[in-house]
């Protein structure tokens, strides 16, 4: 996923951010209100985690101003603030859902996979098409049952597919969810992560489920 | 439990049946003793009458049977008597209506003329004695009298009807009494409900508000002008106490929210270190003590504060007012450094009696915060002598209507933690110290100045 962090703590943001990137996320950080708002007018992500007391414009300000332009990112309020009525005065103001600080990382994370799946519809936290299964909560592959061991990055890049199948993804769009504003070293890089991929989804010469459209990008689906 | 309803009814209902009772005893014997004179009057007259018309006539007494009659002395139904006895005290002469019977003689009979006394008539019935000695009048027409006899006259009268008068009398005053007692209750109780009723009303009220409405005021409209000053005070008593509350209450919210980010950078610290001890690095460790020193400084601040606010007790000692200044410059010589302060020091030197270590913290919190919150390469005032401490700074950001919040606990400008290190409650200790070595701050602002002066 490609996520945003607000958070002006730089320990905790950095902190968070590490371990997202770990867990084969895009994060792109932000320090306070106005570098958030320039993150979001120049990217696309899947998932806002927005601090609410933040310097120059605060997280509720952002979250009026994005959801009255019509943004629908999923966003996640992480906050001191514990509040009932912060809490209802968040998610109703349009945030999908709500964190106290202290919270523990897996919690963020479950948190997070929950409500961009609640954006594209999904109803659990497994993704099926044909006969490979992607379960998001446990991080775990499988094709015809039997379990498939991806590194961080494959994960996130058969995440950043499968959630889309059928639909062409653009090589640039994959990138982006996959380094964030980090710029790829190599061009060719989302080329050699789709190369690794498919060959580790098609073992023993099963039926490839990623499918290259020439000029286009990539589609993911059962059949050509 | 004692009730002011019971009591005034009590009270009330005490005096008004006790005045009540007074009253009907005075007029009960006001109307007997005066029904009694009329009676005796008319005894008296009675026999005045008969007196008058005594006589000896002829030598021989004789009373005009007429007068005896219309006095009431005749046969008949005539119920007064009379009889009278020469000097020897035997019977000389008995009214028509006695006949053959005599008169009792009362037993002070004789002892002194003129009297009164009670008496039993022949007939069984009550009656009222009166008896006088006189000397019959002598015809005018007799030549060379005889010395007329003395005598003493009795005369006895029914009573019976003044007495059943007076029990009617009696009987009236305590039916009407006993109603009037029936009645005055019933209208103390209702004239007591009514005129306790804004008190009942001031008492509910009261009862109502509870801990989590002390935002509740009480109505002083239509209260009596004795129970206006009490709910105005009441008022104000809730007003302090709302404010106390929600300070209270702020207090503790804010002390926690101060210790949720640190506890979260920690927790996270401390998860990545675990899932990625790969990624554990120098610099991880560095950035988890930095928290927990932080956390230090938080809970050293909040149990100073904790320990000015809970009670005035002070260690007074001799304090060296420059080298105190430099101790706490000394402190923030990195920071102050970096951001280019400059300061413009005039210090009276000399010891002076504090409390070392609440002195300690005024002066650090007011240094600290003038070095973090002044611009850049900003230059700071400070002007000390044992009686006074004066910091100034810029402040572009501070605005006059900031002024009243400055000493609150956790108030900031900006509610985010970019001032990192600053909880808000460096201005609070200063109060709360200045407080407890009796002294006074105060703040201003003008022309983007800030000025925070402490006298004591």
């Amino acid at each position: 996923m490609r996520l945003l962090l607000v958070e002006d703590s730089d320990r905790l943001r950095a902190t968070v951010a590490h371990a997202l990137s770990r867990l084969g996320h895009a994060v792109d950080e932000a320090v306070d209100g106005r570098e958030a708002e320039i993150a979001v007018s120049l990217n696309d992500y899947d998932a806002i985690v927005l601090d609410l007391m933040l310097p120059h414009r605060n997280g509720i300000d952002l979250l009026v101003e994005w959801r009255r332009q019509g943004n629908p990112t999923p966003i996640l309020i992480l906050t001191a603030k514990d509040a009932i009525d912060d809490r209802v005065r968040g998610l109703a103001l349009g945030a999908d859902d709500y964190l106290v600080k202290p919270f523990a990382i897996e919690e963020l994370l479950a948190r997070l996979g929950a409500i961009v799946r609640r954006r594209h519809g999904q109803l659990d936290a497994v993704l099926r098409v044909g006969d490979l299964t992607v379960d998001l909560t446990s991080r775990s592959v499988k094709r015809a049952g039997v379990e498939i061991i991806l590194t961080a990055r494959e994960f996130a890049l058969l995440e950043c597919l499968a959630r889309r199948p059928g639909h062409t993804l653009t090589r640039e769009q994959i990138e982006s969810h996959l380094y964030g504003e980090e710029s790829s070293p190599l061009s060719n890089a989302v080329d050699a992560a789709v190369y690794a991929l498919r060959r580790k989804l098609s073992p023993d010469g099963a039926p490839p489920l990623i499918h290259t459209r020439r000029g286009l990008g990539y589609v993911f689906q059962e059949k050509r | 439990m004692r009730s002011i309803r019971r009591d005034l009814a009590v009270r009330i209902g005490g005096v008004s049946l006790l005045i009540l009772l007074v009253g009907g005893f005075g007029l009960y014997f006001s109307i007997r003793g005066s029904l009694e004179r009329q009676f005796d009057q008319g005894l008296a007259t009675k026999t005045q009458a008969i007196i008058t018309a005594s006589e000896i006539d002829d030598g021989e007494f004789e009373i005009d049977l007429d007068i005896q009659a219309f006095a009431g002395f005749g046969t008949g139904d005539q119920e007064d008597y009379f009889e009278i006895f020469a000097e020897d005290g035997s019977s000389f002469l008995k009214s028509p209506s006695l006949g053959l019977r005599s008169l009792a003689k009362p037993a002070t009979f004789g002892e002194e003329d003129g009297s009164f006394a009670d008496t039993i008539l022949p007939d069984g019935l009550p009656g009222r004695a009166h008896w006088r000695t006189y000397v019959p009048a002598i015809d005018d027409d007799e030549v060379d009298p005889l010395p007329p006899p003395t005598l003493r006259i009795l005369v006895a009268s029914d009573e019976s009807y003044i007495h059943r008068i007076v029990r009617l009398i009696a009987l009236l005053i305590a039916l009407v009494g006993g109603a009037a007692v029936v009645a005055g209750l019933v209208i103390l109780n209702g004239v007591v409900r009514a005129g306790l009723k804004p008190l009942d009303r001031l008492s509910a009220d009261v009862q109502a508000i509870g801990v989590t409405d002390l935002d509740r005021r009480l109505d002083p409209e239509g209260l009596p002008e004795e129970l206006n000053g009490v709910a105005a005070k009441l008022n104000e008593l809730l007003e302090r106490l709302e404010a106390s509350f929600t300070r209270e209450r702020r207090f503790t919210s804010d002390a926690a929210h101060e210790l949720r980010t640190p506890l979260a950078e920690l927790r996270v610290m401390t998860e990545v270190g675990a899932r990625w001890p790969e990624d554990f690095s120098e610099k991880s460790g560095t950035d988890m003590l930095e928290v927990i020193s932080e956390l230090e400084a938080l809970l050293d601040t909040l149990s100073l504060l904790a320990r000015a606010e809970t009670g005035p007790r002070r260690s007074l000692e001799l304090v060296d007012l420059e080298a105190s200044l430099a101790e706490a410059l000394a402190r923030f010589q990195s920071e102050i450094e970096v951001r280019g302060i400059r300061f413009d020091l005039q210090v009276e030197p000399g010891r002076f009696l504090s409390d070392p270590v609440l002195w300690r913290a005024i002066l650090q919190n007011l240094i600290g915060n003038a070095v973090s919150y002044a611009p850049r390469d900003a230059l700071v005032t400070v002007r000390a002598s044992p009686e006074k401490l004066v910091v100034s700074n810029p402040a572009p950001d501070l605005e006059p209507e900031d002024l009243p919040y400055l000493f609150d606990r956790f108030w900031r400008k900006s509610e985010s933690r970019s001032g990192k290190g600053h909880a808000g409650l460096g201005l609070s200790v200063v109060r709360a110290s200045v407080d407890v070595l009796e002294g006074t701050c105060r703040a201003s602002l003008d022309s983007g100045i800030l000025t925070l002066e402490i006298v004591w």
